[in-house]
């Protein structure tokens, strides 16, 4: 991917994490813009739309999660949000309100990169619908409804293709609880979150090369569920950079 | 220990009022009722236990007084003669002797029984010599004559007696009276002490003034000596013998005779059930063992009266104390939280920028510097996770926890515990065993995840690298145990004892493994907000610890959901 066009606008009052981030993107081939307030923020991607907005969240000016609404009510640019407090709660409401993913302070630069990387790829495939997804091992043929892992094909249930399918189509993001249980069971099942622990278990018996100890259909705990692209994936995109430091234990 | 003078810290304590009295109080012993009016608003009368004089100076003034007092009496009964001279021509009076009760009276009511008597005799005779024929002679004629005399004798010395026993009584009285006022006032000035130093002032001032002799407090281990040693107001051996007297503790309340001047000190401990203040020494004087015993109960009866005050300041200063600590933990907290919020922006910006320095292809791949930097990134997050361990419990103590339960993976939480700590197990042999088909546990994820995070780290912390942790959730009946069993330090039963406790730390490793003694009651505190039991077991010190989640709402009907998941 060629990401030397992308401009990244960071809105973060601290200016030490702004230099970081400033430092780890340049790194990475983007053209980088600071914002050290909502305000200054909101002008900047309003005069000049970036392509890509990393927000933190304790703003002194205004709230992350208004500063998140209000570009989204024109912007469809992914917005990555950066908090201190490791809420569940208060990061599905930013998930819910548009946000694309986000990180908890502190984070690396190679985490941040991935999970950009995640939203660039989706901002800019999202239309033309990628057919064919990759994590890790696994392969997932969206168009033919097929899903391999290791160049083996494997049989899976209707609501098992249908929660790979969705974290495919997110491949790298987050995706809400809420969210997977309502494309799943549409509105029956809402609230039991129950049938989805069961079915991810189900899933990663499948696609898992060791079910208990999962590296393709991470858990996000107490927000969702995330398909990891793995360390192929990554290195086809930023180089080796991503390896040791963050995805594995 | 030391000799204290305590008066003198008082000044800096009680204030103005006071301060500017002490202004010439250098001659403190020299002039104590001056003091005693400054001060306590004494009368000005004699104190009630009279400072009595040596006793050879004190039997020449008891003559000199008696003398005097005889002397006015019969000045009385002449008076008396003149002025029944000057109206015996007006024949009022037939019986004579009569009118010598008069100074017969006066006599025994002011000044006491032998004056009364001389008095009487004085009377009897001047009767005789004057007023019964034949005039200006003892002898008498008339026997009726002898007979009224003798009677008025017998009268007017059983009178005397009476009336001298009257007045004994009524100076009784008044000295009791008096002493209970002086008594009552000293009460009301130890009410308005309001510091141990202050009061032990006030006991010395009252007893040196009452007394009129010094009085000095010898400051037990608790009250801490201020002030110069006195070394004025008490002879070197008493000091001596007093001070090695309390130096043994075990000083109740006796009497030592003083060699060189035979006076008597008595040296009384005023140390009440929770705090040693000491003894005090006072001047008992000469004088027979009666007068000697009197002035001792009087000192006793005060010093019991400021050893219940003294208790009472006992119990405020340790209700103080109990606040002000309350005060510098609620401090504590406050600045707990505020400096980990501070600390936590640094160290993230420390954590970012090491992050892009080990992108860098100068530092990635050299092998040299990229330990380097991975290891400065493991102790940047080591010191984030500290800081996370303080503002947890800043907010558990400040805020409580509102744990949001759901249904979750157990295998979710331990491998989410395991990636958060995975700098600090990088050292060790991890086996990981998660059971199959484990019912789902109602928690909040984050928390038990951290909670057993703290067991991973504590299980690193106390064993040796390259050691073995065994990590493993399984299902035992209705619940679900997720433990952590190392092959380190163990637990010695003390330790196992306290372990939960804030802040313990145990004193075999506080000086050699660094910790706050946080973490392991935050786990505590976060499993039991979620239903669960941490249980901390181990076969003694040396012979590792098997530290386990027990989590008890749990989903164990599983096997029936696949038919809704799968249909």
């Amino acid at each position: 991917m060629d990401k030397s066009g992308n401009a990244v606008l960071l809105i973060d009052d601290e200016p030490q994490i702004r230099r970081f981030l400033r430092a780890g993107y340049e790194f990475a081939g983007f053209s980088v813009r600071e914002a050290a307030s909502a305000a200054e923020g909101l002008k900047s991607a309003t005069l000049t739309p970036p392509e890509l907005i990393i927000l933190d969240l304790g703003l002194p000016d205004l709230s992350g999660a208004e500063v998140l609404e209000r570009i989204r009510s024109w912007s469809n640019a992914p917005i990555i949000v950066l908090s201190i407090e490791a809420r569940e709660q208060e990061k599905v409401r930013l998930l819910k309100l548009g946000a694309d993913d986000y990180v908890v302070k502190p984070f690396g630069i190679a985490e941040l990169l991935a999970r950009s990387d995640a939203a660039l790829r989706r901002y800019f495939e999202g239309s033309m619908k990628a057919a064919i997804v990759k994590a890790g091992a696994l392969t997932v043929d969206l168009a033919l409804g097929v899903v391999t892992l290791s160049g083996r094909r494997i049989r899976l249930t209707r609501k098992e293709y249908r929660l790979l399918q969705i974290l495919s189509t997110h491949l790298g993001l987050v995706v809400t609880h809420q969210q997977l249980l309502k494309e799943i069971w549409r509105d029956h099942q809402m609230h039991n979150i129950q049938y989805l622990r069961i079915l991810v278990r189900k899933l990663r018996e499948k696609i898992e090369e060791n079910p208990n100890d999962p590296r393709i259909l991470i858990n996000e705990s107490g927000v969702g569920y995330r398909l990891e692209p793995g360390s192929e994936e990554s290195l086809s995109t930023t180089g080796k950079t991503k390896a040791k430091s963050e995805t594995s234990v | 220990m030391r000799l204290i003078r305590s008066r003198e810290t008082a000044v800096t304590t009680s204030g103005g009022k006071f301060a500017s009295a002490m202004g010439n109080m250098h001659a403190l012993w020299i002039r104590p009722k001056d003091l005693g009016r400054l001060i306590f608003n004494f009368p000005r009368s004699r104190p009630v236990v009279a400072a009595e004089p040596d006793q050879g100076f004190r039997f020449a003034s008891y003559l000199r007084i008696s003398a005097w007092q005889i002397i006015q009496a019969l000045a009385l009964v002449g008076l008396t003669t003149i002025v029944y001279f000057a109206i015996d021509h007006l024949g009022l009076l037939n019986f004579v002797p009569v009118v010598y009760m008069i100074p017969v009276v006066i006599a025994a009511t002011r000044w006491g029984l032998l004056p009364a008597i001389v008095a009487s005799i004085a009377g009897f005779l001047a009767s005789d010599y004057f007023f019964s024929p034949p005039y200006y002679s003892f002898v008498m004629e008339d026997p009726q004559e002898i007979v009224d005399l003798l009677l008025f004798l017998g009268v007017a010395l059983v009178t005397s007696d009476l009336a001298a026993r009257l007045k004994d009584e009524a100076d009784n009285l008044r000295a009791r009276e008096k002493e209970l006022a002086d008594l009552y006032a000293f009460s009301r000035r130890l009410a308005a002490c309001f510091t141990v130093p202050e009061l032990i002032l006030a006991i010395e001032e009252y007893l040196s003034i009452t007394l009129g002799r010094p009085a000095v407090v010898i400051a037990g281990a608790a009250s801490g000596g201020t002030g110069p040693v006195d070394h004025q107001s008490l002879p070197e051996p008493i000091r001596q013998q007093a001070v090695a007297m309390i130096a043994t503790g075990a000083l109740s309340s006796r009497t030592i005779v003083e060699p060189a001047t035979q006076r008597v000190w008595l040296i009384t401990s005023i140390s009440t059930d929770y705090v040693d203040h000491g003894a005090i020494v006072v001047d008992l004087g000469l004088g027979p063992s009666d007068a000697i015993d009197a002035r001792r109960r009087h000192v006793e009866v005060v010093l019991a009266e400021a050893i219940t005050r003294l208790k009472r300041l006992d119990l405020a200063k340790a209700m103080n104390d109990a606040n002000l600590r309350v005060q510098a933990d609620q401090f504590k907290e406050a600045l707990v939280g505020g400096v980990s919020h501070d600390l936590r922006t640094p160290i993230a910006s420390i954590l970012g920028f090491m992050s892009v320095l080990a992108k860098f292809p100068e530092i990635r791949d050299d092998d040299r510097i990229h330990p380097l930097v991975e290891a400065a990134q493991t102790e940047a997050k080591q010191l984030d996770n500290v800081i996370q361990n303080l503002l947890n419990a800043t907010r558990i103590t400040q805020q409580g926890i509102h744990p949001q339960r759901e249904w979750v993976d157990p295998a979710d939480i331990v491998n989410a515990a395991i990636k958060q700590r995975s700098h600090r197990l990088a050292g060790h042999r991890l086996t990981v065993d998660i059971g199959r088909d484990l019912p789902l546990a109602k928690v909040h994820s984050t928390m038990i995840e951290q909670a057993f995070g703290q067991l991973l780290e504590n299980a690193a912390k106390y064993s040796q690298t390259g050691s073995t942790i065994k990590v493993s959730a399984r299902a035992e009946q209705d619940r679900v145990v997720l433990s952590v069993c190392d092959e380190g330090a163990g637990l010695s039963p003390e330790e196992a004892q306290q372990l939960f406790k804030r802040a313990f730390r145990s004193p075999r490793h506080a000086a050699s493994v660094p910790g706050s003694g946080l973490g392991l009651w935050i786990a505590n505190t976060f499993v039991t907000a979620n239903g669960g039991t941490l249980e901390v077991a181990s076969r003694g010190a040396g012979l590792g610890t098997t530290a386990s989640i027990w989590l008890a709402d749990v989903c164990s009907e599983t096997s029936e959901l696949p038919a809704i998941v799968h249909g």
